[in-house]
């Protein structure tokens, strides 16, 4: 069985070329468009896009490739979507997300905000596939990752990117964190929210948040944001901090080793959920437990 | 008969859900109950999505809308809301600015409210000794050799008197003695000499100052004066019937929600091992508190179709301001009752939602008053 | 300029029912506008001079109220296909049932979609709308600027922010951020009922390409729930202790 693997991030194209292999892969290729990959995939394609190109518009020139690989792995980045989507549509199919699992019977991804899990398979011949990060394991991932050079094929009317601006990475990456210090709507304001990054900070963790606080009041980025529509953490310890545990945001949340609850409400859902809950205000409870770490 | 909403009365309602959730956010609420005042955000907000215009002429601006529509938004802007703030008070004054002022006050006020989101005028009806019994009134206004008039007299439980640019005052015409029952309306400017204000201070409501209101020797000229002169009392009778039943649409949306933290709080309440809504005692209390609600819904939408078909409701509206207001405040005293202890604290609203709807007994018209209105129209209805 | 926006009818997720074999029951949700497509909703009736509303889904999606709801937030028209047959399709057969739904609507311009659907939230039919078309589409669009027969867009990226022009017709999909939902008020949902709305069958049959294996509400994971007041004696020594111990 041949596997495309597409990613954008050097350690999740290892976890899906990991994941390519416990499908049952026996090439694997690879193509990632942030930093280079050694030892995961038996070719790797290396594609240079130019100068104003959407990474998105890789498509075009990954669509040979994807016809001729029995399955495409691609990871679920909003780049990676547009690839995948495109080279779905090319090969009539649609790509179901595996946010949860990738197995041989299909793509387990969440449903309705949570509601329910959803395991989902190609019904023709052709499988693209979406696959979050922290899915696959990368240590299946193997190969000579011999290089074949890929001109860039553009796609007609492509869209052109004019500027770029990073975004301005303030707090460390609640992904890639032990401890992740949630912050909801129990913080009455914005200065309060120090009391988490202390907590945080304490701890070698990053903050997080519901996403109320992005999108409601601004207090913190999207891009630390935990929810349906927004990260899936995984930390060992993930504080819910002023975090009722509605659903949406429980579920990016919920496969962390342990789970904390601050919050004064103490019919808040977030109890049903944690491993350990105290009842108070996240003014009073976040620095006494700081202080008594 | 139907009792099903319509579907722009269901849009309506999702409309107002999603306003209530935007604006009235904890925090906020808080914020308004110590500051006695609501954020202009949420008065513009509430203009922009035009709930306060229905009911106001189309040629002004407004949005026809029936009774029943409007109750409907009332009961949902509280009940979600859950605290009772000024807005749809808000429409009362405008509502008899829109009825009875003259062409040029309409005018002043439609676009002070869609520049501002506040409406123009506070009402000053009450006094220190005339409250029901309004013939007591000793608010004046005497005819000057030049024509103008001068309003002297005190007026108390003016909501919002002192931060609304005008106070619509029904004063007698010239003689203040009780044999004098010739009243006219004014529409008075707060900043005319002789007008002064003192704050009083409520045990619930607290996000809707009211104050006393003094006139010396106002002057006042004919074109200050909303409809007939002599007429004034009348004028607000008109009124008072509507209004007691939008004081009932807002009391019945408080006590659903009294109602609603109680029973969630009875199912979360262990006690004895158990949820305490496994209690009977609490089960009885639960029920007669939706019986309650159920049954001051019924008469509200009843007495307020009443009023769309162009029925006299002077019973109607009494019954259901006596009923309704007491019984919805009993709802919220007995969501007291189910939270115990703990709905004694400010840390959950009940005990806030209980002094706020305590006012609602006395505003709009006494619990005793209702009765008299009512018991005499009993007596007339069956009498042979 | 003339703009679609696409969006889908999804049952309101707090009337799911979650049975005890952990099957989902639909049969008491009421249909809504799914959450994020009012943001699309909202930037098309800022943007455009006439804004069509465009949806496919089962016959149950032609219901009054829905499509009242619709068109008080904006639109001026509204076009859907409503077929048993085009109920709960793939991204890919949504696609080409929404693409003979546009053609119907007239030239356009610009089809403007929201971030995910309330249910699947997979970011696809967007993309594969485009495919169909043979359209350009930017995605994650947090900002949107139209000037001539070009859309400057700011996209809201994982890592930056990628400012793109894209010359139109174009499928731009919008985050929340792009513009917030109007509160529609009486005299919008008055209007709304008024509108013309286009309601048609399915044009044609649309292969399904996904098969659902299983669709169930997920076990819940076994924490150990033990929940103590702020105010007690070592509460926070002991969940300091517990913490440390996870690590």
């Amino acid at each position: 069985m041949k596997v495309l693997v597409i990613a954008e991030h050097a350690d999740v194209a290892r976890e899906l070329a990991g994941g390519a292999r416990s499908l049952g892969a026996d090439e694997v290729s690879l193509v990632c468009f942030g930093g280079t990959v050694e030892g995961a995939a038996d070719t790797v394609l290396n594609i240079a896009v130019p100068e104003g190109a959407l990474v998105d518009d890789a498509h075009a020139t990954l669509a040979p490739f994807a016809e001729q690989a029995d399955v495409t792995l691609v990871e679920a980045t909003r780049r990676g979507k547009v690839i995948a989507g495109r080279l779905a549509a090319k090969l009539g199919a649609a790509a179901p997300t595996a946010t949860v699992a990738l197995t041989q019977d299909g793509a387990r991804g969440t449903y309705f905000g949570g509601v329910a899990e959803r395991v989902q398979k190609p019904a023709t011949g052709a499988a693209v596939y979406l696959v979050a990060a922290g899915v696959c394991d990368a240590a299946q991932a193997s190969g000579a990752g011999e290089a074949i050079e890929v001109a860039w094929v553009a796609p007609k009317r492509a869209a052109q990117v004019t500027a770029t601006e990073p975004r301005e990475r303030t707090a460390a990456d609640p992904t890639k964190s032990d401890v992740v210090v949630a912050c909801g709507r129990g913080f009455a304001a914005e200065k309060d929210l120090q009391l988490a990054r202390d907590l945080a900070g304490k701890l070698g963790g990053a903050i997080a948040c519901t996403r109320p606080l992005t999108e409601g009041v601004n207090w913190l980025p999207t891009e630390l944001y935990v929810g349906v529509s927004g990260l899936t953490v995984t930390p060992k310890v993930y504080v819910a901090a002023g975090v009722s545990g509605q659903m949406q945001h429980m579920v990016g949340c919920n496969r962390s080793g342990v789970v904390v609850a601050v919050n004064k409400d103490k019919n808040a859902p977030v109890f049903k959920q944690c491993d350990y809950g105290i009842v108070g205000d996240v003014k009073e409870v976040l620095p006494a437990l700081t202080a008594a770490l | 008969m139907d009792f099903a909403l319509t579907d722009e009365q269901q849009l309506l309602l999702e409309s107002v859900d999603e306003f209530c959730e935007r604006y009235f956010t904890e925090d906020v609420v808080k914020q308004m109950y110590e500051t006695h005042c609501m954020p202009d955000e949420i008065v513009e907000a509430y203009r922009d999505a035009g709930f306060g215009l229905m009911g106001i002429p189309e040629e002004y601006g407004g949005i026809p809308a029936d009774r029943v529509t409007i109750g409907l938004m009332i009961e949902r802007l509280y009940h979600k809301s859950g605290c009772m703030h000024i807005l749809y008070q808000n429409s009362l004054s405008m509502f008899d600015i829109m009825e009875f002022g003259t062409e040029a006050q309409k005018q002043e006020a439609m676009e002070h409210y869609l520049e501002t989101g506040w409406p123009i005028a506070s009402l000053s009806i009450s006094e220190p000794g005339a409250g029901s019994d309004n013939r007591s009134m000793t608010a004046v206004t005497k005819k000057q050799e030049d024509g103008t008039y001068k309003l002297s007299g005190q007026k108390t439980w003016v909501t919002m008197g002192s931060v609304l640019p005008y106070t619509i005052v029904v004063a007698k015409d010239e003689d203040p003695s009780s044999d004098n029952g010739s009243m006219s309306l004014w529409l008075v400017k707060m900043d005319t000499p002789g007008v002064s204000t003192a704050p009083l201070h409520k045990i619930g409501q607290q996000c809707i100052p009211f104050c006393e209101v003094y006139f010396d020797d106002v002057v006042l000229t004919e074109e200050q004066r909303m409809g007939n002169s002599g007429e004034g009392f009348m004028m607000l009778m008109k009124n008072f019937e509507v209004e007691r039943a939008y004081i009932v649409a807002e009391q019945v949306g408080l006590a659903q929600a009294a109602l609603e933290d109680a029973a969630k709080y009875a199912n979360q309440r262990i006690a004895f091992g158990k949820p305490i809504t496994r209690l009977q005692m609490i089960q009885e209390l639960l029920c007669d508190m939706e019986i309650k609600v159920q049954n001051t819904r019924n008469m509200l939408y009843r007495t307020l179709w009443m009023m769309d078909e162009g029925q006299p409701v002077q019973l109607e509206s009494a019954m259901l301001k006596r009923y309704g207001c007491s019984e919805c405040f009993n709802v919220a005293n007995d969501a007291l009752e189910v939270y115990a202890g703990l709905g004694y604290t400010t840390e959950v609203r009940i005990g806030r939602l209980w002094a706020d709807m305590r006012g609602n007994m006395f505003g709009g018209g006494t619990h005793e008053i209702m009765a008299y209105i009512a018991g005499r129209q009993v007596a007339k209805k069956y009498a042979e | 300029m003339r703009i679609a926006v696409a969006f889908k009818a999804v049952p309101d997720s707090q009337d799911v029912q979650v049975a005890a074999d952990r099957t989902l029951d639909f049969s008491k949700a009421k249909l809504a506008i799914s959450e994020y497509d009012k943001n699309a909703i909202e930037l098309g009736a800022q943007l455009a001079d006439e804004a069509v509303a465009v949806t496919v889904g089962g016959s149950d999606i032609d219901n009054s109220k829905l499509k009242k709801d619709v068109l008080a937030r904006g639109m001026a028209r509204l076009c859907m296909a409503a077929d048993d047959a085009l109920a709960g399709l793939d991204a890919h057969a949504t696609a080409a049932a929404l693409a003979d739904v546009i053609a119907k609507a007239g030239d356009v311009d610009m089809v403007l979609c929201g971030d995910g659907s309330a249910d699947d939230y997979a970011q696809q039919v967007d993309v594969q709308l485009a495919e169909k078309l043979g359209w350009p589409v930017v995605t994650a669009a947090a900002k949107v600027e139209v000037s001539g027969s070009t859309a400057v867009i700011v996209r809201a990226l994982e890592e930056c922010k990628e400012t793109v022009e894209v010359e139109l017709p174009a499928v731009v999909s919008v985050t929340p951020d792009a513009a917030e939902p109007r509160i529609p008020g009486m005299k919008d949902i008055l209007a709304a009922g008024k509108k013309p709305m286009e309601v048609s069958g399915a044009d044609g049959s649309y292969e399904r390409v996904l098969d659902t294996v299983e669709c169930l509400a997920p076990e819940q994971a076994a924490r150990k729930q033990e929940i103590v007041d702020a105010a007690d004696d070592g509460a926070v020594e002991k969940l300091a202790a517990a913490i440390k111990a996870a690590l």
